[in-house]
């Protein structure tokens, strides 16, 4: 599913830098990324979702080779195969709770909002338990609530990718492991590969692997 | 800065009528007459107008017969009729009080005394009264009936023949000539008066009130009114008044409007006073018309002034 | 395009205060010059066009502005009156028609303008309801005061009393609506028109009270002195004139030295215009005589110029308005970075996230303008109670 290669990467004006020299992601695997802050976890996950672009070595994602793609492919790319949730949710508060789901269908207008995206809605909505609050406002519902409401926006596009950067650093212990649970649960359903970037060892489980960036993470000391 | 306070007020002003929706434009109905009305308001006028214009143009006096021109006042229906009229032709000096009391379109009255102006005659004032706090005010004017001198009425014949020709181009020749007819019929009228007056120079005369001024200057003689009002009797006062003017004046006689009954006559009598009377004309005469009845009346006048004259003579030789 | 329209008005929706603040903002911004340039330009279509239809007026001598302004638009300026006298003279020219104007008086507010029926002839001015003046004590009203005071043809108006205080004063008429005039979209619509004679009689020149008999009424004569009747103030006068009043109304005095306003001057052609003009062109004439025109392009220059300023003033309050504009939605846009970073991840393109943006300002204006043009709307239609409500 994920192929690279001697993938490097770094911040302009910035000593970070990332090298991974080999790693292989097989389809609908689950796969944890842990490794201390600031060592390359969220920029693993934007190099994926083909937000950065790698300055060296090869990233082939669902057979496509993202390093060869212009700005427009890469978008279309992200559209169609990933899905996003983030450590804040990043849900919009002017919008209810139905709408903040359907964002990817409101924003890209490759993506075709019909009943069966109405229908899906109410699916995720329905097993994710957030069914009721469809028209609530976002500042009316609790944190794992929207954490759920934003795994449910990263779904409804049915991503082959599903990139879960930290979902669970703002949450409770109860609602972390439930939020996890959601991740795989719904992941193995639409038979997605789930990357999801934690610090927490407790919730590292119920994952197939679990890779350490760490190893990847290297200091550049500049002169 | 007063001028910015109205410039201010004055835009307030503008920009109401002007945010306001414009009218649609008025169904006035612009009726060609058939023929041209001129609305008179007393029978020399109507005397006048008639010997002036043909047969095609409508004369209306609207005092109805057996109605005072000068008090007759008409009602909405007649109102609006005078309104509409082409011509309104007045006399002016305030003669007929619904003249001054209806709303005439000004561009349509023709005020006849306007170009008599240096020969008006203005009597002095003869009821004055007061009350609340205007003080005393008096209702006088200028003598109205210009008419009963055949030279004032030919002016006035002159004032209306222009405007006829104004409003009746076409017929310029025809009222031209019309004119000259008038003025040439009214000439035999002047002659008597100029004789009168050589004849029977600075007489003075009574009469009840300011009608005959017009009449006795054309003929060098003096009138004085006793003031006393129209269908009213003379009281105490008047008869003092007539006293003193005759004890100022020799006046004989006395001028009526219409005959008084037999016993104001004798009552005249006794205090050596004759009475003559001249219809002034106001209203259409039962016979004939202004000039025939003219003619008549000065006949009788000379006529009356003669045997006044001799029985005058044969008294005091007497 | 549904969706960002869809996230414009959520976002503009959630956060209404400031929504309404910059759409109130910017439609103030916008007002005051819209408004000013609509009232200018219709303050000078109307006043040019009633100053075109009014080809001279004639008055006493004094401010020729108030003269015209007081002529066309029937203002109770304090100014000197003429007579009838001068009318009459206008009148013997042959030059021209004049048309008295006496206006000295009101009636529930509205000025009443002594005038004659040829007023309404060169004005153009038509019956909606009723008939044109008929006699004394007559009034035919404009349509905007008919419909004010919710008067037609029958009903009647009581002409106010000059000075309140003044219990010695003239005693209001009470008249005879016989008219109600069509809307001319002038000031003829709030006035009151009557004839002359019926403003000579408020003025207290004229007047009808019940025959005095020195023998019949003996508590009202103070003196009988031949035929000179002196009466006491229990004279009752009438303030209404009806068919059995009308013959004792009477003037007193000679009708010519009558008080007179002012004058409008119709000549009769082109050649008479200037003839009259010559005339009245001297320091010994009593009259000026004026062309309206002449005097409204004075006005207009005066009011030009105040705008100019007004347009100064309008052109730097827009700067910074439009300054203060940038300056919200810059902090707008760094406040909403994150959202935009969201958006980009989850695959919107950097054009539909400026779209989203411009949107709002478009919103934004678009709402201005509108509010803007219903308000204008709003005062041209409810022009009359919004000055009336400020002015009056």
């Amino acid at each position: 599913m994920i192929q690279i290669q001697q993938l490097q990467f770094s911040y302009p004006k910035s000593q970070f830098r990332l090298h991974i020299p080999d790693l292989k992601i097989s389809e609908s695997e689950k796969l944890a990324v842990i490794g201390p802050s600031g060592c390359g976890k969220t920029t693993l996950l934007n190099l994926i979702s083909s937000i950065l672009i790698p300055d060296q070595g090869t990233l082939i994602s669902c057979g496509i080779n993202l390093k060869t793609l212009d700005d427009s492919q890469r978008r279309a790319y992200r559209i169609s195969k990933i899905g996003f949730v983030f450590q804040e949710f990043e849900l919009i508060d002017y919008l209810n709770v139905r709408e903040n789901i359907m964002l990817p269908y409101y924003i890209n207008g490759t993506l075709q909002l019909d009943k069966a995206v109405d229908e899906r809605t109410r699916e995720l909505t329905k097993s994710m338990q957030i069914d009721q609050y469809l028209n609530s406002r976002i500042d009316q519902i609790s944190q794992g609530e929207r954490q759920r409401v934003a795994i449910c926006r990263a779904l409804l596009p049915q991503p082959q990718i599903l990139l879960a950067d930290e979902p669970t650093g703002n949450l409770d212990p109860v609602n972390k492991q439930l939020i996890r649970d959601l991740l795989i649960e719904h992941a193995t359903q639409t038979k997605a590969t789930l990357i999801m970037v934690t610090h927490d060892d407790s919730l590292l489980d119920q994952f197939e692997r679990t890779i350490d960036i760490a190893c990847f993470h290297e200091v550049v000391e500049t002169a | 800065m007063h001028r910015i306070y109205f410039i201010v007020a004055l835009f307030s002003m503008t920009m109401l009528y002007a945010c306001q929706q414009k009218p649609q434009e008025g169904t006035r109905l612009a009726e060609e007459k058939q023929s041209p009305v001129i609305v008179v308001v007393n029978y020399p006028l109507e005397f006048i107008v008639k010997s002036l214009v043909g047969p095609d143009v409508k004369v209306l006096n609207p005092v109805p017969p057996g109605s005072d021109p000068e008090t007759w006042f008409p009602n909405d229906e007649i109102i609006q009729t005078i309104q509409e009229a082409d011509l309104i032709v007045t006399n002016g000096a305030n003669f007929a009080d619904w003249v001054k009391k209806l709303s005439l379109p000004r561009s349509k009255v023709l005020k006849t005394s306007i170009f008599l102006k240096e020969d008006l005659i203005t009597v002095p004032d003869y009821e004055v009264h007061s009350h609340g706090s205007g003080g005393a005010h008096s209702h006088a004017g200028t003598v109205a009936f210009f008419w009963l001198d055949p030279a004032l009425l030919a002016r006035q014949a002159d004032a209306i023949g222009k405007k006829l020709i104004q409003l009746l181009p076409r017929e310029k020749e025809s009222i031209t000539e019309n004119l000259k007819n008038l003025k040439d019929s009214l000439e035999p009228l002047n002659l008597k008066l100029d004789q009168l007056r050589s004849k029977y120079p600075g007489l003075h005369w009574f009469s009840q009130r300011p009608v005959y001024q017009y009449l006795t200057r054309r003929a060098d003689w003096t009138v004085h009114h006793l003031h006393w009002k129209k269908n009213t009797k003379p009281n105490e006062s008047t008869w003092e008044t007539m006293k003193t003017i005759q004890e100022l004046h020799k006046v004989p006689f006395m001028i009526w409007e219409q005959k008084p009954d037999k016993k104001l006559l004798n009552e005249f009598q006794q205090r050596g006073v004759s009475s003559f009377v001249l219809n002034p004309l106001t209203a259409k005469p039962a016979r004939g018309d202004y000039l025939t009845e003219m003619r008549l009346q000065l006949n009788q006048l000379e006529a009356f002034l003669k045997s006044g004259s001799s029985t005058q003579e044969s008294s005091e030789t007497k | 395009m549904n969706g960002v329209f869809r996230l414009t008005f959520r976002y503009l929706a959630y956060n209404r205060l400031k929504t309404v603040t910059l759409i109130l903002c910017v439609s103030l911004a916008l007002l005051l010059p819209v408004l000013l340039q609509f009232g200018v330009s219709q303050f000078e279509q109307d006043l040019l066009s009633r100053a075109r239809s009014t080809p001279l007026i004639a008055g006493a001598k004094g401010s020729r502005f108030d003269l015209a302004l007081q002529s066309m638009y029937f203002n109770q300026a304090d100014r000197e009156s003429t007579n009838m006298l001068e009318v009459e003279a206008i009148e013997e020219t042959g030059y021209a028609l004049p048309i008295p104007l006496v206006l000295r008086f009101t009636a529930q507010g509205a000025p009443v303008v002594g005038t004659t029926l040829d007023y309404f002839e060169f004005r153009k001015l038509v019956m909606a309801k009723g008939s044109n003046l008929k006699r004394l004590g007559d009034c035919v009203i404009g349509a905007n005061l008919a419909e004010n005071l919710q008067l037609s043809p029958g009903d009647q108006l009581m002409s106010d009393p000059l000075n309140v205080f003044d219990l010695s004063g003239t005693y209001p008429l009470k008249m005879r609506v016989v008219g109600v005039l069509e809307k001319s979209g002038s000031a003829d619509d709030d006035a009151v028109f009557v004839d002359v004679h019926t403003e000579w009689i408020i003025s207290g020149i004229g007047h009808g009270h019940q025959k005095i008999n020195a023998a019949t009424n003996k508590d009202l004569v103070l003196k009988q002195e031949g035929s000179t009747t002196i009466a006491n103030a229990a004279v009752p006068q009438f303030n209404e004139v009806t068919e059995e009043n009308i013959t004792s109304f009477h003037f007193h005095g000679d009708t010519e030295t009558f008080p007179v306003s002012s004058i409008i001057v119709i000549p009769f052609d082109k050649k008479s215009e200037v003839l009259l003009l010559g005339m009245y062109d001297s320091d010994t004439s009593v009259l000026q005589l004026i062309r309206p025109i002449e005097i409204v392009n004075e006005l207009m220059e005066m009011v030009f110029r105040v705008k100019q300023l007004f347009d100064m003033n309008t052109f730097l309050v827009s700067v910074s308005v439009g300054l203060l504009l940038c300056l919200v939605f810059l902090l707008s846009l760094r406040l909403r970075k994150r959202e935009r970073q969201t958006m980009f991840q989850l695959g919107c393109s950097r054009s539909t996230i400026w779209k989203l943006q411009l949107t709002e300002i478009l919103f934004i204006v678009l709402a201005s303008l509108i509010i803007v043009l219903v308000l204008t709307l709003v005062c041209r239609i409810y022009a009359y109670q919004i000055i009336k409500f400020l002015f009056i």
